[in-house]
């Protein structure tokens, strides 16, 4: 369970990361990113892994 | 929890970590490597069977009134032209596109054009197929340079290329089709006259011209004024070239402060006035949109004949033209000049706006009467105002209406491949210079993405199949409603331009 929550807490770090990195990229170089990632996509991992991120730690 | 425990789960926290940002790294240097393209060289494919999936880089065929939709999500073109846009994320100097393609309906020209220029929407065009010189190919013995021109001949006489450009034939004897065909002409027994000649039929919008000069001054002096039918600023330039090459310019800004209700304004003259030149073949190319109108063109030259296209403004009446072209185009977006046009002994109706129609003739000239103008004649010949300024300086191009025996045609000198056949498609190649190719790009950003137009083009392939058009259905095998089509299956663009080296080079070397 506690290793659970550790992954997940990573993958949402990491989620961050990327949404961050992302966005300022697409906002520096229009295209970069959408060409081959779809955005959307990543921000709805983003929020499940933080829903799921709070539920293991309200457990 | 036990200390060995602890340190145990911060090695794996620090692992999966490690992991993640690891990807996380590999990924941006795969975005980063993909849009720099360190090499120069990318290759993007749409694969227009798989309609649903969004390719950023080649954008789907537009408008969506002229493609339909056959079995299995196959893409058909059903009018033309059709267009559609290609995404870089940097600039590339060169393209190479491949078309995969059907032509049940055998089309007897098919092209692909990018765009240039946004003023005059000026395409530079390249073939796919041109079915006349296919079977030229087949009749005619062929020589080809070392550069891949090929040059065909009625009767064997030239026994190389080089050897046809520098003792050409006479013009009229001559074809060309994707080859920029540099002849001298001169014109035996002219005289300048330096009388004043006058246009007072107005013309709309761009327009180009040859004129003649032996000993004598260019001298031309138009007058402008602006529909202000549309917001934008209108400005003109006016273009001198000799031999293809760009002599003078001048240009006249928009004067007008805005006005929104499209009253006609008076919009500048221009005096294009030049000594000293060289005998021969010159062209004039005003550009301007379509709120320009030229009220009239005052000149000393005795020759002035107009290339392929021209306007004729709102107003204009009783006005007769003579062309050498051998299928004249009319359209009108004007109920009020629905007329029939007199091409020759022929009547053209001109009978519904915004449809282009269209006749052929085979005859060395032929007469046009209008009754009214706004009116915007086209063809693949000149047209002038007067029987005695008529000039036709240029050898013709092999388009879909150029019959070579009726014209007279002996030798045709081309760039150009025939399509090749693999598993039940054509597939033709074109190659386009990107470095003067019309772009958009996003504001504000650090990158160089940008934004291409292409066009897929078929003179006469039109949905409506009007009764006038040239390629009329065909019968055999022909279901009630259907129409003539272009399969597209696939187009692959390969994008060539200088690599990350050669850029870091030109940085330091090139800037003196």
């Amino acid at each position: 369970m506690i290793k659970i929550n550790i992954i997940l807490k990573e993958f949402f770090y990491i989620l961050t990361g990327f949404l961050v990195i992302f966005s300022f990229l697409e906002l520096v170089w229009p295209g970069i990113v959408l060409a081959y990632i779809n955005l959307n996509l990543i921000l709805i991992f983003w929020l499940i892994i933080g829903m799921l991120v709070l539920l293991f730690n309200k457990k | 929890m036990s200390l060995t425990k602890l340190i145990m789960q911060n090695i794996f926290i620090k692992k999966i970590r490690l992991i993640l940002w690891l990807i996380l790294i590999i990924v941006v240097g795969f975005l980063l490597y993909q849009a720099i393209a360190p090499d120069g060289k990318v290759k993007y494919t749409y694969d227009f069977s798989k309609s649903d999936k969004i390719n950023y880089f080649i954008n789907k065929l537009t408008p969506k009134e002229r493609i339909k939709i056959i079995n299995n999500n196959i893409q058909a073109v059903v009018s033309e032209p059709v267009y559609f846009s290609l995404n870089t994320l940097r600039k590339f100097d060169k393209a190479k596109i491949t078309l995969q393609y059907q032509n049940p309906d055998n089309l007897p020209l098919i092209e692909m054009g990018l765009l240039k220029g946004k003023t005059v929407w000026n395409y530079d065009l390249k073939p796919i197929v041109n079915k006349t010189l296919n079977q030229l190919i087949l009749a005619w013995p062929a020589v080809y340079s070392a550069n891949g021109e090929m040059l065909l001949e009625r009767e064997k006489k030239y026994q190389t290329v080089d050897d046809f450009l520098k003792n050409p034939p006479p013009i009229n004897e001559i074809a060309y089709y994707n080859y920029e065909f540099k002849n001298k002409f001169f014109l035996q027994n002219y005289k300048p006259t330096n009388q004043e000649n006058k246009i007072s039929q107005q013309l709309r919008g761009s327009y180009q011209f040859y004129t003649y000069i032996k000993n004598e001054n260019l001298d031309f002096k138009f007058a402008f004024s602006s529909l202000n039918k549309n917001k934008n600023s209108d400005p003109i330039e006016l273009n001198l070239y000799y031999q293809g090459k760009l002599i003078n310019s001048q240009k006249l800004d928009d004067k007008r402060v805005l006005i929104d209700d499209e009253k006609k304004t008076d919009n500048g003259k221009l005096h294009l006035n030049i000594g000293n030149l060289l005998e021969g073949v010159y062209k004039v190319e005003l550009l301007a949109n379509d709120d320009i109108i030229t009220d009239q063109i005052i000149f000393k030259q005795s020759k002035l004949s107009f290339i392929n296209r021209l306007w004729l403004a709102e107003g204009v009446k009783n006005v007769e033209l003579k062309t050498d072209s051998n299928i004249v185009n009319a359209q009108t977006i004007n109920p009020a000049s629905l007329q029939i046009i007199k091409v020759g002994d022929d009547n053209l109706m001109l009978n519904k706006t915004y449809q282009q129609f269209n006749i052929v003739s085979n005859k060395a000239t032929s007469s046009i009467k209008l009754e009214k103008g706004d009116v915007i004649l086209s063809g693949n010949g000149v047209f002038s105002f007067d029987q005695n300024s008529f000039i036709e300086p240029v050898a013709r191009k092999v388009d879909n209406s150029l019959d070579v025996n009726a014209n007279g045609i002996n030798y045709v000198i081309a760039n150009y491949k025939q399509p090749k056949e693999v598993g039940g498609w054509q597939v033709a190649e074109a190659e386009f210079d990107l470095t003067d190719a019309y772009r958009e790009y996003f504001t504000h950003q650090l990158g160089a993405t940008n934004k291409m137009s292409f066009l897929i083009s078929a003179p006469g392939l039109n949905k409506e199949n009007s009764p006038d058009s040239i390629y009329p259905p065909q019968e055999r095998g022909r279901q009630e409603g259907e129409v003539n089509k272009i399969i597209i299956g696939k187009i692959i663009v390969e994008l060539s331009g200088k690599s990350l080296i050669d850029k870091i080079k030109g940085i330091f070397y090139d800037k003196n």
